[in-house]
């Protein structure tokens, strides 16, 4: 198959608040443009607020965008005929922050999974869905399966639980698993073994995964050999190959969230330097500010920051940047401490 | 089951209500038919206290007052479970339409609610029941249901409104799995332990209000009614002059109230059988 | 830092705290020994079912039903706070030990602005005029990098999570404490502010000598910022040190597993590993040392005691095998075989 799986084309996601002459409008998403290539790994990375779980949203088809388009193998998905968005909707799986909201509670295990394996027909003859539904939780290692089969959602940990929810995602074969903050209800000891068996996934079973975090060294860990959007207040900021963008990070914004990233060594952590932001508030989103969103708190902004938006432009290698003073920003290297008022 | 069995016993509260709510199953399905109510008059026999012979004593002509609550049983749990099913399934069509669809139909539907809320129900059931004769359980189980299903179509709604954003339907939709689906196996699934707790609470209510018209004689319908039975002890036997006869005043009175604590009792328990997550 | 030793202003010695549930009798806190000393910035790292949270509450007496401390002492400056008058025990809170609670964000009455809160907390303990209260709550704002005058004035709900925290943090300082209990105070914040955060409470121990007691599940954190760190699994405290000594020389193979499961942001991740097996179910303990399951050291001997605690000058650590961890981690033994699966 030529082309990405998955293209979001200029999409911008509006929310209205409020009711008639109080209505104020959130732009959660801003001219956002996204392919994600079978098979690929991409960490969608940003703070709360930023928009990345709407695009996640976006990416699965529960939110409509605005503006621009999102095309599922070249086709726009809100146009598809029933049969291929019922196609699109198998390929395309989602798996949620809160594994325990994501289960329903009065439902036990396997009757929470037999539902999609039942929809689409996935049991084969001679087989009970009992042991397909055993099967996908042993696949996840939950073992042995009959262990869990029975059991409801508030008898697991948080672990086993986004684990089964992952096996409800596999059991329908998707291409694509948006996975919005998988870990972070997890205890940080296990959070490496999701991760380990998500990447399995990605290499046995050719799943893509845009991998949505605020926690880059998960991120990291997860999306080492794939790409990386930073997201800031509904627009990207930086986005490349990972391991590139993480040792060249050109956009302050990066630069400063990479900087105040904790680091599980003493010695490291503590001769890091934070980059110095003019202000620790996010801005309100319903009244971002003019020009590039980040200015009000970036150290190096100038007069041209407050009025024009920057473009994303490419910095070579597959990187792009989207900063007006890209050229001149000096490399912040959190053990070096150069102040930021240098500029070259 | 055997997970409910074993709840029950261990909540000696909810014990005592499922005993009590099985005998007056066992009391208005097999009871007529081992009973013999007999009708005959006989004046002497008047307001007799309890004994071997009549366990409740005798009313006003004599007629053991036992038998007449055994028969009576039958019509006033049958009206009062039926009520029940038609104001649950009112309730839960109306609340359940407005929660999903939402929109206008949402807001036209509340409006009704609204309004029905307001009216006083037992005086328009009166009202109602003065204006049209009720001759049998079903239609007198309408009656009580028209008033009644307001507070429940609310919570449904309200309830159906909270689970539409769950997470857990969110990842229902993105399996693709059918609307249909998503309504009956995963939303219901979720109300019925509410539904099955008010079933006993609105049949409580039922029989207070059906017991009420009753007495009061607008629906003369059984005479060994409880409510009947109660109108004519009270408005037309002399009983509360007669201090013997309060075995045959209170005997309807006392069945409504053990009826009453058996229900309050089991629904105890019965929230731990029907939410797994309350289990241990 | 300075070596030398003084004595600690807060001792916790066999605490105990027991939930009494329908399910059973659940011991969140079991034997705990602890050691806060004068100025110091002790990290108790801990994950889901630790007890760390329940033993903040254990240290300043306010267990609520159904749980209750069961057993030991905490000394504090030679009186045991567990059986304090009730009087005295509210001087003691707040005055003498400040608890900053997790999710302290909603721990602000939502209709009283922020000044009138200080002065209400401060009055509260002693008679200070309103003016000299606000003068000093306006010095902590500033401390916390927040503008006394746009946030004294404010109603909560019109500051962000993050200030919210903050504020939070100002108000435990009024009545200028020596212990500062902190239960998880990054958690709903942003990396960026997390960070500051960090590097503020830095400074106020700097400023004020306060010591502080950062209770955290993410080890990560505590490295910059802790001087020595506590690390505490299914109620118990299974080793404690120096940060530098718990980071490079791990001596309980569950801190060591911690260190190997943070993934990081800079560095090698080919030794990275999560730890094996499920978080503990406290009704369900195992026998004996209560990580055995999913220790890759565990024998027999494991599974049928509980390890004693062995002291050094700096530390303690509660495992059979301590010295082979020690052998493993300096290469001078191969590693042992990994439990297998995921119970």
């Amino acid at each position: 198959m030529n082309g990405p799986l998955i293209s979001m084309q200029n999409i911008s996601i509006c929310f209205q608040k409020g009711i008639f002459r109080r209505r104020t409008e959130v732009r959660a998403v801003d001219s956002v443009s996204l392919d994600i290539a079978p098979g690929e790994i991409v960490a969608l990375v940003g703070e709360s607020g930023c928009g990345k779980t709407t695009i996640g949203k976006a990416l699965a088809g529960l939110h409509r965008p605005t503006e621009g388009k999102v095309l599922y193998q070249g086709q726009d998905i809100w146009k598809l005929g029933r049969q291929a968005f019922s196609e699109y909707r198998r390929d395309v799986q989602l798996v949620h922050q809160d594994s325990f909201a994501a289960l329903n509670p009065v439902l036990t295990i396997v009757q929470s999974l037999s539902a999609p394996l039942q929809r689409y027909g996935l049991v084969p003859a001679g087989r009970t869905v009992r042991s397909v539904v055993g099967e996908y939780l042993e696949m996840v290692e939950l073992t042995p399966a009959d262990q869990f089969l029975d059991k409801y959602p508030h008898q697991l940990s948080g672990g086993q639980r986004q684990r089964v929810i992952l096996a409800r995602a596999l059991s329908v074969k998707p291409k694509l698993i948006i996975a919005d903050e998988p870990v972070s209800m997890v205890d940080v000891s296990l959070r490496l073994a999701l991760l380990n068996l998500m990447a399995r996934m990605n290499r046995d079973m050719g799943v893509a995964f845009a991998y949505i975090t605020h926690d880059l060294a998960t991120a990291r860990y997860l999306a080492g050999k794939g790409r990386i959007v930073v997201m800031y207040l509904g627009g990207m900021v930086e986005l490349g190959p990972l391991g590139d963008v993480l040792e060249r990070p050109r956009h302050p914004y990066l630069q400063a969230l990479l900087s105040a990233v904790p680091v599980p060594d003493p010695l490291l952590a503590r001769a890091r330097k934070m980059l110095p932001l003019r202000s620790l508030e996010m801005p309100d989103p319903t009244n971002p500010p003019p020009g590039c969103r980040f200015h009000p708190r970036c150290p190096y902004a100038e007069g041209l920051c407050g009025e024009t938006v920057p473009g994303l432009q490419p910095e070579g290698n597959g990187c792009m940047v989207a900063c007006h003073l890209k050229e001149r920003i000096p490399l912040w290297t959190p053990c070096s401490g150069v102040s930021p008022s240098r500029l070259a | 089951m055997k997970t409910s069995w074993r709840i029950l016993r261990r909540n000696p509260r909810a014990l005592i209500g499922f005993f009590i709510l099985v005998g007056f199953l066992v009391m208005a399905t097999i009871g007529p038919e081992v009973i013999t109510l007999n009708l005959e008059q006989s004046f002497a026999d008047r307001f007799l206290p309890p004994s071997g012979a009549h366990i409740l004593g005798t009313d006003y002509v004599g007629r053991d007052v036992f038998a007449q609550i055994v028969h009576g049983s039958r019509d006033v749990l049958t009206v009062a479970a039926l009520a029940a099913v038609i104001t649950i399934f009112i309730g839960v069509v109306v609340g359940a339409v407005s929660g999903l669809v939402g929109g206008v139909t949402d807001t036209v539907l509340m409006m009704v609610v609204n309004v029905l809320l307001t009216v006083p129900g037992f005086p328009m059931m009166l009202i109602v029941a003065s204006m049209f004769r009720v001759t049998d359980p079903v239609s007198y189980a309408l009656l009580l249901s028209i008033w009644s299903w307001g507070g429940l179509a609310r919570t449904v709604r309200s309830q159906i409104l909270s689970l539409k954003k769950r997470e857990f339907i969110e990842a229902a939709r993105v399996l693709g799995l059918t609307s249909g689906h998503i309504i009956f196996k995963q939303l219901l699934p979720n109300i019925t332990p509410y539904l099955a707790i008010n079933f006993i609470s609105i049949m409580r209510h039922a029989i207070t209000s059906s017991v009420g018209i009753m007495m009061l004689g607008l629906v003369p319908f059984s005479a060994s009614n409880w409510g009947m039975m109660l109108n004519l002890a009270v408005f037309q036997s002399g009983a509360i002059y007669t201090p013997n006869a309060i075995y045959y005043l209170l005997s309807p009175v006392v069945a409504i109230c053990l009826f009453q604590l058996g229900g309050i009792y089991f629904t105890h328990g019965l929230d731990e059988i029907m939410n797994p997550r309350l289990r241990s | 830092m300075s070596e030398t030793k003084h004595e600690p202003i807060l001792r916790a010695r066999d605490l105990t705290v027991e939930f009494v549930l329908r399910q059973g009798t659940l011991r969140a806190v079991e034997g705990v020994h602890l050691d806060v000393f004068p100025g110091e910035l002790l990290a108790v790292v801990g994950e889901s079912g630790s007890g760390k949270s329940t033993m903040a509450y254990g240290l300043i007496n306010m267990v609520s039903s159904p749980g209750r401390v069961s057993g030991g002492q905490v000394l504090y400056k030679g009186k045991d706070v567990l059986r304090l008058e009730p009087e005295a025990l509210r001087q003691f809170r707040w005055k003498e030990v400040a608890m900053v609670f997790q999710a302290a964000q909603n721990a602000l009455n939502p209709v009283m602005r922020v000044e009138d809160q200080m002065v209400d907390t401060v009055q509260d303990h002693e008679q200070k005029p309103r003016a000299e209260v606000l003068g000093r709550a306006a010095e902590l704002l500033k401390l916390v990098r927040l503008t006394p005058e746009r946030v004294l004035k404010a109603y909560p709900h019109e500051l962000s999570g993050g200030m919210r925290q903050r504020v939070i943090l100002a108000l435990s300082l009024l009545l200028n404490p020596r212990i500062l209990l902190l239960d998880e105070p990054t958690t709903a914040l942003d990396v960026v502010t997390q960070a500051y955060l960090l590097d503020i409470l830095l400074e106020i121990r700097q400023k004020f000598g306060v010591a502080m007691v950062f209770m955290t599940h993410d080890i990560s954190i505590v490295a910059k910022v802790a001087e020595r760190v506590a690390v505490m699994y299914a109620g118990r405290i299974v080793e404690s040190g120096p940060v530098e000594e718990i980071f490079y020389r791990p001596r309980h193979p569950y801190t060591w597993g911690l260190i190997q499961a943070a993934p990081s942001l800079v560095g090698d991740l080919s030794g990275k590993r999560p730890v094996q097996g499920s978080p503990p179910d406290l009704f369900h303990l195992p026998p004996g040392c209560r990580f055995h399951p999913r220790c890759a050291f565990a024998s027999e001997r494991c599974r049928q005691a509980e390890p004693d605690r062995e002291e050094f000058s700096d530390g303690m650590v509660a495992c059979h095998h301590w010295q082979e961890v020690a052998a493993v981690r300096e290469g001078r033994v191969p590693a042992p075989a990994t439990t297998e699966g995921c119970r």
